[in-house]
């Protein structure tokens, strides 16, 4: 901070660093322990990928790793669809009541997870009894809490997410174009198709990936809404996470560390490429750029900020 | 067939994109807090589940003073107004203190303020019942959390902020935002790995010449756990508020000889209002409602809001009992977001 001086700017570096290593040290203990000879303890032993080879017999792990994938596939392509759907109505249009819709929006954003978590048990519960008494489904044939319930669950909190990203990227999208095409005698859905859905596709990708990580990552909601049937990866690997400490588990965990940083930087590369085209669309127009905002597709900081 | 206007057909149009999205998250988000509202005044059936007959054990147990108390409606009144009256002693002062973190001009004075009034809070509150002490010291341990994180979180945002280099900054921020969206059971993991009683801090420990040391199942595990899990929710909002906070009105403060700590609290504390408080919401948010850090950092003996839920829900299965304490916290939320948190600010968030 130029107002404070050299003194202050060594403390803010010092300060990063150690922020930085704070981040880092425990993940990168725990990839290389994955390496480790050694059952337990934290002492190196030398190295070895039986850990990892292990896991690929581990019929539990994998079979959860299945389940997980196919919930966040199923998740993120409704919820692309939806949240795309809500963030067009939010962004297009004026109109009574919006101001409640967008708190609705974000409400899966700040509710705590836990009571979301619970409540879903006790909604999915009331709502498969009155099911099973009302189709006469008795002890053997009940349905009961497994993978459509953790698909409803993270569809919900997955179209929050993707109508947060597409908003931001509909913020940069001049809306002339449409009424160009429209003026042009496009159809409505050739407009989108052919006019709106590529400019804001980067968000919608963008969208899709950060909504697969966080259906894949989710813990705490699908703890209480899995059931015994759809166990998922993160509830697999806490199971065995509470049985013993395993370099197995280690091992698990290196792997979702590297599947969701890989996913990560895939979404920002697109959003990247959109956000480089954007600014030179900026400079030339004069617009206030925002690749703060851009790079931080979760929150549209650019927008909301700019209310207050 | 009657022809419809222009208006009509937009407003239907609008009403076919915003029914799915709304209604699914309606569905999942706030049909359910109803019926654990509704949940918390009924029975609880053995092994899980409610008995649909009204009772009031659920509530008198978390309102009542000291030990449950087996009584009715009349008695759950009077021990409601008094729970009602000892929270608002509890935590007037400390949203009066919060009120004021907001708009003073002595940031230092206020923050001092709050510390006290915190530890007032949760001392008062460990003497009323078990409930109030789980809810109290889960919000106290995220009000720490939360302050630790702005204290790390705003060095790295000026830092990042301050880099000349566009792809030095996105490189730094990049390395932010892959703990951002690393799974928090992974992350929860690799501190109770570092820290476990035979892991690599120990050795290290030990090849020094020290006895091991216990980290796990204490207060500062789960402290710990807290701000490494909330951090990164915390440093991207900043960045953004520092990134776009006007210098020069720094420089004029200091021109006109300001010195830095008033240049500090005065000018550049309220340009990154904004972001401090959507980070410090996320942040506290996150932390008050954790469950993983309690539980593999905690080891059950530092119990957080999130235990006591799984207990009812999971194990105890009183879902009466689980949905009034899923009631309160909520409540406690959702009251923390409108008062604590002033209305310019709330704009800011949504």
């Amino acid at each position: 901070m130029s107002a404070a001086g050299r003194g202050p700017a060594a403390a803010i570096g010092a300060t990063a660093g150690l922020v930085y290593l704070f981040f880092y040290l425990p993940v990168l203990v725990l990839v290389l322990f994955s390496f480790n000879e050694a059952r337990t303890g934290g002492r190196w032993t030398g190295f070895t990928t039986a850990w990892y080879a292990r896991l690929a017999d581990n019929d539990q792990i994998r079979s959860a790793t299945v389940n997980s994938i196919l919930i966040a596939v199923i998740a993120t392509a409704l919820a692309v669809v939806v949240g795309t759907m809500l963030s067009l109505a939010l962004d297009r249009h004026a109109f009574r009541g919006r101001r409640a819709a967008e708190q609705v929006v974000y409400l899966p954003v700040i509710a705590p997870e836990i009571v979301t978590g619970v409540s879903l048990l006790a909604f999915f519960s009331f709502v498969l009894s009155r099911l099973n008494d009302l189709l006469g489904r008795g002890a053997g044939d009940a349905l009961r809490l497994g993978r459509p319930t953790v698909v409803i669950a993270h569809v919900a909190f997955c179209t929050a997410f993707v109508a947060l990203v597409v908003r931001a990227s509909l913020l940069n999208f001049d809306p002339v174009v449409e009424e160009a095409a429209r003026d042009l005698g496009a159809s409505r859905w050739t407009t989108f198709w052919r006019v709106t859905l590529p400019s804001i596709a980067p968000g919608v990708l963008g969208g899709a990936l950060l909504s697969f990580t966080l259906s894949l990552d989710n813990f705490v909601i699908t703890f209480f809404v899995a059931g015994p049937g759809a166990t998922t990866l993160p509830i697999e690997v806490f199971g065995q996470l509470r049985r013993s400490i395993s370099p197995e588990v280690n091992a698990v965990s290196t792997l979702i560390f590297a599947a969701s940083t890989l996913l990560l930087v895939g979404a920002l590369a697109i959003q990247a490429g959109a956000a480089r085209r954007r600014l030179l669309q900026f400079r030339q127009d004069g617009r206030p750029g925002g690749e703060a905002a851009l790079l931080d597709p979760q929150h549209s900081p650019q927008h909301t900020w700019e209310e207050t | 067939m009657a022809a419809t206007t222009f208006a009509q057909r937009r407003r239907r149009r609008i009403a076919a994109l915003l029914a799915p999205g709304l209604t699914w998250i309606t569905l999942v988000y706030i049909v359910p807090a109803a019926l654990i509202v509704l949940y918390s005044l009924l029975s609880p059936k053995l092994g899980g589940g409610v008995v649909w007959e009204l009772s009031s054990d659920a509530w008198n147990e978390v309102v009542s003073k000291g030990r449950r108390s087996e009584a009715g409606w009349g008695t759950l009144g009077s021990a409601a107004v008094r729970a009602l009256a000892a929270a608002a002693v509890a935590t007037l002062p400390l949203a009066a203190c919060a009120r004021w973190l907001r708009r003073s001009e002595r940031g230092a004075l206020a923050v001092a303020a709050a510390v006290g009034a915190l530890v007032g809070v949760n001392h008062l509150a460990s003497s009323y019942n078990n409930y109030a002490a789980i809810f109290a010291r889960s919000v106290a341990w995220s009000v720490w959390a939360t302050a630790l994180c702005v204290g790390l979180a705003l060095p790295l945002a000026v830092f990042i902020s301050s880099r000349r280099s566009r792809i030095t900054k996105n490189a730094l921020l990049v390395a932010v935002m892959i703990p951002f969206w690393t799974s928090m059971l992974v992350r929860t993991f690799a501190i109770r790995f570092m820290l476990s009683n035979t892991g690599p801090l120990n050795s290290v420990i030990e090849s020094l010449g020290f006895d091991r040391v216990v980290f796990l199942n204490t207060r500062f595990a789960v402290l710990l756990g807290l701000v490494y899990t909330a951090l990164p929710f915390m440093v991207l909002p900043l960045y953004a508020a520092v990134e776009r906070c006007d210098r020069t009105q720094m420089e004029a403060a200091r021109d006109l000889g300001a010195q830095p700590p008033q240049v500090f609290w005065d000018v550049f504390v309220p340009l990154i209002r904004p972001g401090l408080t959507v980070g410090s919401i996320m942040v506290f948010v996150l932390s008050v409602s954790q469950y993983l850090v309690p539980t593999l950092l905690g080891g059950g003996k530092t119990n957080m809001i999130a235990n006591m839920l799984d207990l009812q829900f999971g194990e105890a299965f009183n879902w009466p009992l689980g949905a009034a304490v899923a009631t309160v916290f909520s409540l406690i939320t959702i009251l923390s977001l409108y008062f604590v948190v002033g209305r310019r600010d709330r704009a800011g968030l949504l």
